[in-house]
């Protein structure tokens, strides 16, 4: 359940419990603590008021059997007096005694006191008579019975005050009992609120501190440090190192946009300059014709004949920028089918072949076995090849050999691979320009269009490959294009 | 009786090009019939005089998607055909390997006649009308 519930939702349950049990369990305290001491008050005090009525009860009895005791002995009437004094008292203290009492028992022994003293008080007043009848003998005979009176009296005293104790012993007992059950409900609270700080806890340090602590690591450069003090600060700095990465990536978006603009703009112009181009080379092929044919018929001289040939030259040149421009300007669009590449290469030396003729560049193919499969466009491949041939072969300019090795190699980063390496006997590229070979418009030649090294470069990379410039002992021009053998998306 | 005569249909969307190769084939004894569009081309070849061979840019306007070698072989699956197309275009044309032969434009006209006639030859079409000698174009 807990994983459909929110951070916010955890963390305020939590508080909620936390403040909820501490609440409760000081309230309950302070309610229980007051009534407890409430009762005990009531009890105590009330048990006590009834232990000392019991107590001047008894007390108030005694003296009066004293009084008696001496009043029979000398005959003063004094001791009378203070027999009244003293039988008043009793009846205070059973007042006090019978407004104090709430149990039934405690009603029925004060009953019984009271019921024993009225007869304890007519026989002691018909034996004070005697006595001051001057029958000491009928008086002192009757006398006994009194004493027995008296100990009932004094009997029901001392089960009154019995009660009373045992009455101050329950209240006792009561409160010890009240105060253990508070104390257990002490614990209680106190356990379930060291469960929800324990959660409380936890729940902030998983959810909050520790998340705080790992992405306050994240921030800032270099290795991920061990300690990073206060998670909140370091993450302050990593919050306005992250802002100023955002302005930096809203520049540089809006850079890229002006760069897109600026592209699209460029790509429409290209689009446009591929349709002069094509136009352009229709006629341009047209006139390369006639003058083909136009050759045929004519007796020219000497001059004529060099003016006609840079004529025939120019235009052809003419032809070849339209046709390299135009291949440049075609959108990456690779027709893949399963294709070897020592097939590719048969096929565009064979289509080369009169090319390599015209040159009188020999090409060797140094083959172990023939190449593997792999998935990629043969017509560009032919184009690539064809390229690299063409540029060998105005390299070299008056004859040379051209070497094609081919082998399988596991390329890192790459897996298993299937290589060119395309050697040419001529003079090489000077290493000043080397690295700008494969730009495009680059050309160390005059008649060159700088784009068949561009578009070779193109083809490969395309394919997923790499095509790199080697410099290898006692050859010109070295090329080494590698070819993932993919497998089939 | 009359004799047999050699048929070439010349595909090309510029008509200065069409013009030119009509030349060169009739000054060969060749009948040369012209096509502006694939619709044309197929139309010679379903006359009842069809072509002994094709020469076609593959430019050439379709009036559907298929290219026009398709179109041809679809018709004439034994009819030669030499694709006479633009430098690098020739290579990655899709029916290129439909083709007998394959020659960049802009060259001059006897490489294409010398194909031509060797296509002819292979064929016995040119043993068979007797109008087409070697000499014919070497002589040039």
């Amino acid at each position: 359940m807990g994983a459909y519930l929110s951070l916010r939702t955890k963390i305020f349950l939590l508080l909620a419990g936390l403040v909820g049990v501490n609440c409760v369990g000081a309230a309950s305290t302070l309610w229980y603590t007051y009534s407890t001491q409430k009762l005990y008050k009531i009890e105590l005090s009330r048990g006590i008021s009834s232990l000392i009525a019991a107590q001047d009860l008894e007390t108030a009895l005694i003296m009066q059997k004293g009084y008696t005791t001496y009043f029979f002995l000398d005959g003063d009437i004094q001791w009378l007096e203070s027999l009244k004094e003293h039988q008043l008292g009793f009846r205070v203290g059973m007042e006090r005694a019978e407004n104090a009492a709430s149990s039934e028992r405690e009603k029925q022994v004060l009953q019984k006191i009271s019921d024993s003293y009225i007869k304890f008080s007519i026989q002691r007043e018909v034996v004070i008579e005697l006595y001051k009848e001057g029958n000491e003998k009928a008086g002192a005979a009757k006398h006994w019975e009194v004493r027995k009176q008296f100990h009932v009296i004094y009997t029901f005293c001392e089960e009154y005050k019995q009660i009373q104790e045992n009455r101050i012993d329950l209240a006792h007992e009561a409160y010890r009992h009240r105060g253990r059950v508070l104390a257990g409900f002490s614990l209680v609270a106190v356990f379930l609120a060291v469960i929800c700080g324990f959660l409380l806890g936890f729940l902030i340090y998983q959810e909050i501190l520790e998340p705080l602590r790992r992405l306050a690591r994240l921030g800032g450069e270099g290795p991920k440090r061990k300690g990073v003090g206060n998670e909140v600060q370091a993450l302050g700095n990593r919050f306005d190192s992250l802002l100023q990465d955002v302005d930096q990536a809203h520049m540089e978006l809006e850079q890229s946009r002006e760069h897109l603009i600026q592209a699209e703009k460029l790509a429409m112009v290209g689009k446009l300059s591929a349709g002069v181009a094509h136009s352009i080379r229709n006629p341009l092929t047209s006139v390369k014709m006639r003058l083909f044919s136009l050759e045929r018929s004519l007796d020219l001289n000497d001059i004529q004949r060099e003016d006609f040939e840079v004529i025939s030259e120019e235009i052809g040149h003419l032809n070849t920028i339209v046709g390299n421009f135009l291949e440049f300007a075609r959108p990456p669009r690779l027709r893949t089918q399963r294709t070897s590449l020592s097939e590719v290469v048969d096929m565009t030396l064979q289509l080369a072949q009169h090319r390599l003729e015209s040159y009188g560049v020999e090409a060797i193919v140094q083959r172990k076995l023939k190449l593997p499969s792999l998935i990629a466009d043969p017509d560009q491949l032919k184009e690539f090849l064809m390229n690299l041939i063409m540029n060998a072969c105005e390299a070299m300019g008056d004859g040379g050999k051209l070497f094609i090795k081919e082998e399988s190699a596991d390329i890192k980063g790459l897996g298993p691979c299937a290589t060119l390496r395309i050697c040419d006997t001529g003079p090489g590229i000077p290493p000043n320009i080397a690295p700008k070979v494969f730009e495009p418009f680059f050309s160390s030649k005059e008649e060159g269009t700088g784009l068949g090294l561009s578009i070779a470069s193109r083809i490969i990379t395309e394919h997923g490959g790499i095509l790199r410039m080697e410099h290898e002992e006692g050859m010109g021009a070295c090329f080494y294009a590698i070819l993932p053998l993919k497998e089939e998306e | 009786m009359l004799e047999p005569e050699i048929t070439i249909c010349v595909a090309d969307p510029n008509p200065r090009v069409r013009e030119l190769l009509r030349r060169e084939f009739s000054s060969l004894g060749c009948t040369v019939i012209l096509a502006r569009t694939s619709q044309e081309v197929v139309e010679a070849c379903l006359s009842s005089s069809p072509p002994d061979l094709v020469v076609v840019d593959p430019e050439l306007s379709c009036a559907d998607s298929d290219p026009i070698l398709t179109r041809i072989s679809m018709f004439m699956p034994k009819l030669p055909v030499v694709l006479h197309a633009f430098p690098g275009e020739a290579l990655n044309h899709p029916a290129a390997h439909k083709a007998a032969a394959i020659l960049e434009k802009g060259e001059s006209t006897n490489r294409l006649k010398d194909v031509v006639f060797r296509i002819l030859n292979e064929r016995d079409v040119v043993t068979r009308t007797n109008k087409w000698k070697r000499k014919d174009i070497t002589a040039e």
